[in-house]
C-alpha cells in the first residue's frame, strides 16, 4: 500500500553559515495493507519527521513516497485533496490537535467540511456515530477541547479521522502523553478498528513493549539509516 | 470576572471614568452649554464661574463645551488610525510568520527599520511634508505603529503555526485560507484586542502631541492638544483651560490601557 | 528526619459555573517519616490535587475541607508566609512539566544558587559552589557549562534532573514528586528512578505518579486512588497482588501484562454506588447501591464489599 524509496531528508540551518544536520539517508521500506508497522528510534532521530514526509506535510529533499500506486509528490492539488482522505496522522499531543477555539463539534465537522464531504444533516449523523464507536458521549459535543481529558482528545482525533474513511493511519507517539490504563484503552480500540475497517497503521513510538504488542513488523531509525528489527505473522486479535 | 474587577480595581475605575468620558464627548451637542467656537471677547479670560463652569479662554470661548467636543475628534481619530496600523502590521505579520525564509526576512527588516525611526520627530516630518490635517495626522500615527503590531503578530504566529491543530489541519486538506481565516485569526483574537486597546492609549498621546506642536487639528476646531497649547499663555488665570483637557487626555489614554491589561488578565483566565 | 504528614478527613471541590468538580473526596492517610509512599492512580484521580494541596498550592477556585497535620501544626490553616517558609524548606515539590518551572531568562547556576541564598542564607559564593555539587549529585555531565547555560539549551532529562536539585536543594524534610516520569522515554525513566531512588534515602518522599513500576520500584506503601478516594492501600507488593478488581485493571494494562484494557469509564458517577460497578466482574447488588468503605484484609485496605467477610470493616 505504502512504498517508500530512496528517501534523503537534510535540515538546513543558519543563514549566514550554512550548517547541514542529516536527518534521512536513503530510507527504504514498504507497508503492505492490513497490517501494523512499527517505528522505532531514539528522540529527536527523525521518526517524525519521516511521518510528515509519508503524509506530504513536509517534501523529501529526494526519493519518493508511493502511494497505492501514486507518487504522492506527482499528484495534481486535487488529487493531493482525494489521497488526503486516504491517509491520516494522529500526533503526539492530544490537547494541542484540536483547535481550541472551536467546540467538539466544530472540530470533528471539520475533515469533512474542509474535503466536502456529505450534506450538513449527513456530516451532523456521522459525527454521532463516529463519536460513539470510540465509546465517547455526545454531550462532550458542545465543549471545548480544553476541558476534555488527554484521553478523550485523542479519542476524538480519532473520531474525525474516521469520518474520512480514511485506509491508512500514521500514529506519531499517540499514548506517550497518557496513562497507561488510557494507552491500553486507545491501543485496544485501534486494535479492534483495524479488524473491523481494514485499517493499515504505522505506529511510531520509543516504548518497545507496546511497539511489539501493537505490530507485526519492526524497523528502528538510527543515524539516519532505517534497519529492520523483525518481522511476524499477521497478528490475530488478542 | 467580578474577581477580576476586585482585584483591579484601580484600572477598573479608570475604565469607568473613560467610558463616561466618551459618553459625554459622543452627546456633546446635548451636554455642551455653549457653541464651543462662538467667540465673545467680552467674557474672555474668565475664571470659573456658574456660566462658565470652566472658565473662558482668551477669545471668551467657554473652556468646558470646548473640552467636551474637544474629545471627538482624537478619539474618532486615534480609533482610524489604530485600526489602520493594526490591519497593516497584522497582515504582514501573518504574511511574514507563515511563509519564513525571505518573505519574512524582508518583512521583518522593513519593520526594524520602521520601529528604530524616532516617533514624534518623524511624526512631525510628516506632518511638514503632507502638510497640517487629518491626512497626514493618520500617515503619522500609522508608520509610528504598524511596525511593533507586526512583531508581536509575527511571533504568535511563529508559535501557532508549530501547534498539531495546524499541522492537523493542513494534513486535512485545508487550504491556507482556510487555516488563516479559521484556526490562526481566532486563535490571534486575544492578543489582538489587548494590542488594540494599548495601542489606542498611545495613538491618543501622539495625537495630542501632535495638535500640541500645532501640526494636527487647526483651531478654531476644539482638540485637547491645541486648547493646552494655547492655553499656555494665560493658564494662570484660569488653570482649567490646561487642567482641562489634559486631564481628559490622561483619562482616556490610561482608561485604554488598563482596558487592554484587564482584558489582556481575562483572557489568561481562559487559557 | 522530620515528622509525619497526617491527613484527616480531606475534601477538596473546585468550584465552577457548570458543575463543581469533587475531585478529594473524604480522604484520610498517613505519610510515615522514613517511608517513601507512593500514590498511584489514573488522571483525574485526584492524586495530584492531594499532593498540592499539602502546599496549599491549589487554584483559587479550590475548596478544602479537613485537616493536614505536619510538625503538630494544621498546614491548611496557615497563611502565605508560613506557607513560603515551609514550601522548600520543609516541604519541597519536584513538579511536572521541567520545562516550565524553569525560569527562562536566568542562567541554570542562578537559579539553583538562588535557593541556597534564600532558604540557607548563604553568600553568592557559597551559593554557587553549593549548586555545583548538587548538579553533581544528579548525575549532570559537564557541570560548568550547565551552570552557565540556559533552560533552553538543556535536553528534557537534564532540565528533569536540574528541577529535582531545586526540590532537595534546601535539605528540607519531604519531598513531594509529582509526576517525574510523565511523557518520557525509558531511557530517560531509568535514568530519573535512579535520581528518585538517590533522593529518597536523604528525605522523606511522596511519589504522585500513574506509572505502577516507578511506584513499586521506589516505594514501601502504595496508595492507589480512583475518582477522589483511596480503594487500595498497602506495601509495594500491591501490584503483584492486587485486591482490588480496579488495581487488577491497572496492572492488567500494561504492556508487560498484556495491555488489557478496562473499559471506557462512564461519564457521570455518583457516590451511591462503587466507582467501577459498571464494568467489575465480581458486583454483586450492593456494589450498585452503596459505596463501599474501607476494609481491613491481609495487611492491606481495601474499598471493596468482596472483603466485607473476611476483611475488618473501618
Amino acid at each position: 500500500m505504502l512504498k517508500v524509496e530512496n528517501v534523503y531528508k537534510t535540515y538546513n540551518s543558519g543563514i549566514v553559515k550554512r550548517r547541514q544536520l542529516p536527518v534521512l539517508n536513503d530510507i527504504s521500506f514498504e507497508i503492505p495493507s492490513g497490517i501494523s508497522v512499527g517505528l522505532m528510534g531514539d528522540s529527536g532521530c527523525g521518526k517524525s519527521t519521516l511521518a510528515r514526509i509519508l503524509i506530504g506535510l513536509l517534501n523529501a529533499d529526494s526519493g519518493r513516497v508511493i502511494f497505492d500506486g501514486r507518487d504522492i509528490s506527482e499528484l495534481s492539488g486535487i488529487e493531493k485533496k482525494k489521497f488526503r482522505r486516504k491517509m491520516q496522522i494522529v500526533f503526539q499531543n492530544p490537547e494541542s490537535s484540536l483547535n481550541p477555539r472551536m467546540t467538539i463539534l466544530q472540530n470533528m465537522l471539520e475533515p469533512m467540511i474542509i474535503q466536502k464531504l456529505y450534506s450538513t444533516t449527513e456530516q451532523k449523523s456521522i459525527v454521532l456515530e463516529k463519536i460513539k464507536t470510540v465509546g465517547l458521549s455526545d454531550n462532550l459535543l458542545l465543549r471545548y477541547p480544553r476541558e476534555i481529558s488527554g484521553g478523550e482528545a485523542q479519542r476524538i482525533v480519532l473520531a474525525r479521522i474516521l469520518t474520512l474513511n480514511p485506509s491508512f493511519i500514521i500514529l506519531d507517539e499517540p499514548t506517550s502523553m497518557l496513562d497507561m490504563s488510557v494507552q491500553a484503552q486507545i491501543l485496544d480500540l485501534l486494535k479492534r478498528l483495524q479488524a473491523e475497517l481494514n485499517l493499515t497503521y504505522l505506529l511510531i513510538s520509543h516504548d518497545k513493549r507496546v511497539v511489539e504488542w501493537f505490530t507485526e513488523q519492526t524497523y528502528l531509525l538510527k543515524n539516519g539509516t532505517l534497519h529492520k528489527e523483525r518481522s511476524e505473522k499477521h497478528k490475530g486479535l488478542s | 470576572m467580578m474577581k477580576l474587577i476586585t482585584n483591579n480595581l484601580f484600572q477598573t475605575f479608570f475604565v469607568i471614568i473613560m467610558a463616561v468620558l466618551i459618553l459625554i464627548t459622543v452627546f456633546a451637542p446635548m451636554i455642551a452649554p455653549y457653541d464651543p467656537t462662538s467667540v465673545d471677547i467680552t467674557a474672555s479670560l474668565q475664571d470659573s464661574s456658574n456660566e462658565h463652569i470652566f472658565g473662558t479662554d482668551k477669545l471668551g470661548r467657554d473652556i468646558f463645551s470646548r473640552v467636551i467636543y474637544g474629545g471627538r475628534s482624537s478619539i474618532v481619530l486615534a480609533i482610524i488610525a489604530t485600526m489602520l496600523s493594526m490591519l497593516i502590521g497584522m497582515t504582514l505579520g501573518i504574511i511574514g510568520g507563515l511563509n519564513g525564509g525571505r518573505i519574512d526576512l524582508l518583512i521583518t527588516g522593513i519593520a526594524n527599520i520602521f520601529m528604530g525611526l524616532p516617533g514624534v520627530t518623524f511624526m512631525i516630518a510628516i506632518a511638514a511634508l503632507m502638510g497640517t490635517g487629518v491626512n497626514s495626522l493618520i500617515t503619522a500615527l500609522v508608520i509610528n505603529s504598524w511596525a511593533g503590531v507586526s512583531r508581536i503578530i509575527r511571533s504568535k504566529v511563529l508559535v501557532l503555526k508549530k501547534e498539531n491543530f495546524i499541522e492537523s489541519a493542513q494534513a486535512l486538506g485545508a487550504s491556507q485560507g482556510r487555516i488563516i481565516i479559521k484556526y490562526f485569526l481566532p486563535n490571534l483574537m486575544a492578543d489582538t484586542i489587548v494590542l488594540f486597546a494599548g495601542r489606542i492609549s498611545t495613538a491618543i498621546l501622539s495625537l495630542a502631541s501632535l495638535s500640541y506642536l500645532g501640526l494636527g487639528i487647526q483651531p478654531p476646531t476644539p482638540d485637547w492638544g491645541v486648547m493646552i497649547s494655547e492655553s499656555r499663555s494665560f493658564f494662570r488665570t484660569v488653570p482649567l483651560a490646561i487642567m482641562g483637557p489634559g486631564l481628559c487626555i490622561v483619562i482616556l489614554s490610561f482608561g485604554t490601557n488598563s482596558l487592554g491589561d484587564l482584558l489582556r488578565q481575562y483572557f489568561e483566565s481562559k487559557q | 528526619m522530620g515528622s509525619d504528614i497526617i491527613i484527616k478527613n480531606l475534601n477538596i471541590k473546585f468550584l465552577r459555573k457548570d458543575g463543581d468538580i469533587h475531585a478529594v473526596k473524604d480522604v484520610s492517610v498517613e505519610f510515615k517519616a522514613g517511608q517513601v509512599t507512593g500514590i498511584v492512580g489514573e488522571s483525574g484521580s485526584g492524586k495530584s490535587v492531594l499532593g498540592m494541596s499539602i502546599l496549599q498550592l491549589l487554584p483559587e477556585n479550590a475548596e478544602v475541607s479537613g485537616k493536614i497535620t505536619y510538625s503538630g501544626m494544621n498546614i491548611l490553616l496557615k497563611n502565605e508566609k508560613q506557607m513560603r517558609e515551609i514550601r522548600g524548606n520543609k516541604i519541597a515539590l519536584i513538579p511536572q512539566s521541567p520545562s516550565e518551572s524553569l525560569n527562562p531568562s536566568m542562567k541554570i547556576g542562578n537559579q539553583v544558587s538562588e535557593i541556597f541564598r534564600h532558604h540557607k542564607r548563604q553568600s553568592r559564593h557559597e551559593a554557587l559552589k553549593s549548586s555545583e555539587c548538587i548538579l553533581e549529585e544528579f548525575h549532570l555531565l559537564d557541570v560548568p557549562r550547565c551552570m552557565s547555560s540556559y533552560g533552553f539549551q538543556l535536553s528534557g532529562g537534564m532540565k528533569q534532573r536540574v528541577v529535582s536539585s531545586f526540590g532537595i536543594a534546601a535539605n528540607p524534610h519531604w519531598v513531594i514528586a509529582d509526576e517525574p516520569t510523565k511523557g518520557m522515554d525509558r531511557v530517560l525513566e531509568t535514568q530519573i528512578t535512579e535520581v528518585l531512588g538517590e533522593i529518597s534515602k536523604r528525605t522523606n518522599m511522596l511519589i504522585i505518579t500513574h506509572n505502577l513500576m516507578l511506584a513499586q520500584e521506589l516505594c514501601d506503601r502504595i496508595i492507589v486512588m480512583h475518582n477522589g478516594c483511596i480503594i487500595e492501600k498497602g506495601d509495594s507488593n500491591i501490584f503483584k497482588n492486587p485486591l482490588h478488581p480496579y488495581t487488577e485493571g491497572l496492572v492488567k494494562s500494561m504492556p508487560e501484562n498484556g495491555m488489557v484494557p478496562m473499559p471506557f469509564a462512564q461519564q457521570k458517577q455518583n457516590n451511591n454506588s462503587c466507582g467501577i460497578c459498571s464494568w467489575c466482574h465480581d458486583k454483586s447488588d450492593i456494589c450498585t447501591m452503596e459505596k463501599p468503605p474501607l476494609f481491613k484484609v491481609a495487611g492491606r485496605l481495601v474499598r471493596c464489599f468482596q472483603y466485607a467477610q473476611s476483611g475488618k470493616r473501618l
